[in-house]
């Protein structure tokens, strides 16, 4: 402590960019090492881009509606957006995409941090803490777990007639957050009793900070392959509720373009009806393809031994280089 | 030592119960201010539609307390009370829909449920214990080829999958039927026109089921298999060149297979859970099914009824499967 304050405050602030910077790229390179990681990584980075720049592209509502552009195939006639065909309402397949990841990000986001937020915060306290708060908290985790969460989030959503993303977000990371709470809860218990935490304690350090430099570390890899997975579980849920017709149809919901083609048009039945169907389909495989092999991948990035091996790597190949 | 056990065991058996107790107090309860929540309460649309049939409106009240098994114009503790002691008695209340008790619903609606799941998840257990045995055991191209295509299996939501089979397999091939349990010109029996009746509407939902739950399966089977191959045993085995087929059979599957039993076992009560988009896409009248066609309807009783039953076989699943767990391994009293 002594020691570190003799170094000038704007010194320090610099030193702690450097330092994530680094491991940023130490990150992106592991991530990148093998196929999965790749693709993963690609994918989801160009999917959350685009999700942002969303309003950079016209918004798809009622005034794109055009009966005699219903469900047209694939073309650059009307304008370049229609390269994709459109829906049953005749808007653009293309923008209801870019819209739509906009709108199940939003999603999946808000859920995540909450589930994050509330998973990690009981699970580290029941396994930290320990005793009867331990024995309380993962009676409730245990509980909260024998509830089908997709049957209770469709029932809510019901309730609240809803395809609002913030409210179906809110509801499914309240919902969703006892499995990850249960994990890092593990995680927290295994850590507690390594050699490097025990020597904290001895050491004097407070709990906060033996949470922040030795526990941490040892449950990020959960909380990210959770987030990736909330996100994943918010695309499937409320396309799911869109396609069964559960929440207010929304041209930006692809869901409830499937759903609408499959019960209500039956246009699947038809030969040009069958072609944005096959478009939303072929699209939410790769996207989801993307962030499961995301999350698969992230697993490697928090591993300690690999994280030292691809340091020594890249030090020696500076050296080569010098 | 056998008195000790004997104590252990009675032990760890009230303790079980115990729970399951509370998490059954604590699901009714759970849908009991679910019913509440609900915007137009079911005990006020009955008893409208109660005293638009004549009914006086001192005896519609009673037989609206009756009908939705609960009753929001007494202290909210009592209705809680009310609405327990109903449920434990099998009164789920009266669907507005189906014009019928909710419990009869669901018992015409489980079997069909319990029959999906049953023969989906076995066959998937089997595959994929034998397909992550052998993923497990062949490194490099077979193994990434399967872990690939597993990927891409678990990234299709459920939904979506079923609407790819229909496409595939009712539209474009025609050669399978792509909604309902069986056709409506036979009629239901133990005969076996219906059994091959109904076996042909299965086989799509079954497929579905199948192809969404097994690639857990295979995963699991798989990174358990790695982990025993560490095993020091394994590798004696190795040391003794005994042959590759008996290292992987008796060596690391039997090891692997007893804790992919017990997630088989926990896997049963869960998959009610899962069953609502498969059952709905395919128009089985399954519980799922039922749930989505109660909240699509507002018929918050159904609703709630169908939710209620999934949790009750979660917890009763989960209890069965912590019993035979204790009797096939012992270490578990112990605790």
């Amino acid at each position: 402590m002594r020691v570190e304050s003799a170094i000038p405050l704007g010194r320090r602030v610099v030193n702690r960019v450097v330092d994530f910077l680094h491991q940023l790229y130490v990150s992106i390179v592991i991530f990148t090492s093998t196929g999965q990681g790749k693709v993963g990584f690609g994918l989801t980075v160009f999917v959350v881009a685009l999700a942002i720049a969303a309003p950079l592209f016209p918004y798809p509502g009622p005034k794109w509606s055009n009966v005699a552009l219903q469900f047209i195939p694939p073309s650059t006639k009307p304008s370049l957006w229609y390269i994709l065909g459109t829906d049953y309402l005749g808007i653009p397949l293309l923008l209801d995409i870019i819209w739509g990841l906009r709108y199940f990000l939003e999603i999946g986001a808000i859920a995540g941090i909450l589930q994050v937020a509330i998973g990690t915060f009981l699970g580290l306290l029941a396994g930290y803490l320990g005793g009867f708060t331990d024995k309380a908290l993962n009676f409730t985790f245990n509980l909260l777990l024998t509830i089908p969460t997709f049957a209770l989030w469709l029932i809510l959503a019901v309730i609240f007639r809803s395809g609002n993303p913030v409210i179906l977000g809110f509801i499914l990371g309240i919902l969703s957050w006892a499995g990850l709470a249960r994990s890092i809860r593990a995680a927290a218990l295994s850590a507690k009793n390594r050699d490097y935490v025990e020597a904290s304690r001895l050491l004097g350090l407070n709990s906060l900070s033996i949470i922040a430099n030795d526990i941490m570390p040892a449950i990020t890899p959960y909380i990210v392959m959770n987030f990736m997975l909330s996100i994943v579980g918010g695309f499937y849920g409320a396309m799911g509720l869109a396609f069964l017709g559960l929440i207010p149809y929304s041209n930006i919901n692809w869901g409830a373009i499937m759903g609408n083609a499959f019960y209500q048009e039956a246009a699947i039945f038809s030969p040009t009806g069958t072609i944005p169907v096959v478009i939303l389909i072929v699209v939410q495989t790769i996207i989801l393809m993307g962030f499961v092999y995301f999350a698969n991948a992230s697993v490697y990035v928090f591993d300690p031994k690999r994280r030292r091996e691809v340091e020594i790597k890249l030090a020696s190949k500076r050296r080569a280089s010098r | 030592m056998a008195r000790r056990d004997v104590i252990n065991t009675s032990i760890w058996a009230a303790k079980s119960i115990a729970i399951v107790f509370a998490e059954l107090v604590f699901a009714i309860s759970i849908s009991f201010f679910l019913i509440h929540a609900m915007p137009g309460n079911p005990y006020q649309i009955i008893l409208v539609g109660l005293l638009q049939r004549g009914i006086p409106y001192e005896q519609a009240k009673i037989m609206a307390a009756a009908l939705a098994c609960y009753n929001p114009n007494v202290n909210p503790i009592v209705s809680w009370a009310g609405y327990m002691w109903s449920v434990f008695h099998g009164n789920l209340g009266y669907s507005l829909i189906y014009r019928a008790p909710v419990s009869k619903i669901i018992a015409t609606a489980a079997p069909w449920t319990i029959l999906l799941v049953a023969v989906s998840l076995t066959l998937a257990f089997a595959t994929g214990y034998i397909l992550g045995l052998y993923a497990a055991s062949k490194t490099g191209v077979v193994d990434a080829l399967i872990n690939g295509s597993l990927s891409f299996f678990q990234s299709i939501p459920a939904y979506v999958l079923a609407l790819i089979l229909i496409i595939i397999f009712g539209v474009l091939l025609k050669i399978a039927p792509i909604a309902g349990a069986y056709s409506s010109n036979v009629t239901p029996g133990f005969t076996a026109k219906f059994i091959l009746d109904v076996m042909r509407h299965l086989a799509l939902p079954l497929l579905t089921y199948f192809l969404v739950i097994f690639p857990g399966w295979v995963f699991g089977t798989r990174s358990l298999a790695i982990s025993i191959t560490r095993e020091d045993y394994v590798l004696v085995a190795k040391a003794r060149s005994l042959p590759e087929k008996r290292i992987t059979l008796t060596y690391i599957g039997k090891n692997a297979l007893l804790p992919q039993l017990t997630a088989l076992l926990y896997s049963y009560g869960l998959m009610f859970g899962s069953s609502i988009f498969i059952e709905s896409t395919f128009a089985i009248p399954g519980l799922g099914y039922v749930l989505a066609i109660g909240s699509g309807s507002r018929d918050y009783l159904l609703t709630i009824g169908s939710f209620l039953v999934i949790i009750i076989a979660v917890i009763l699943g989960n209890f069965i499967a912590d019993v035979t767990y204790g009797l096939i391994d012992p270490r578990v009293r112990a605790v």
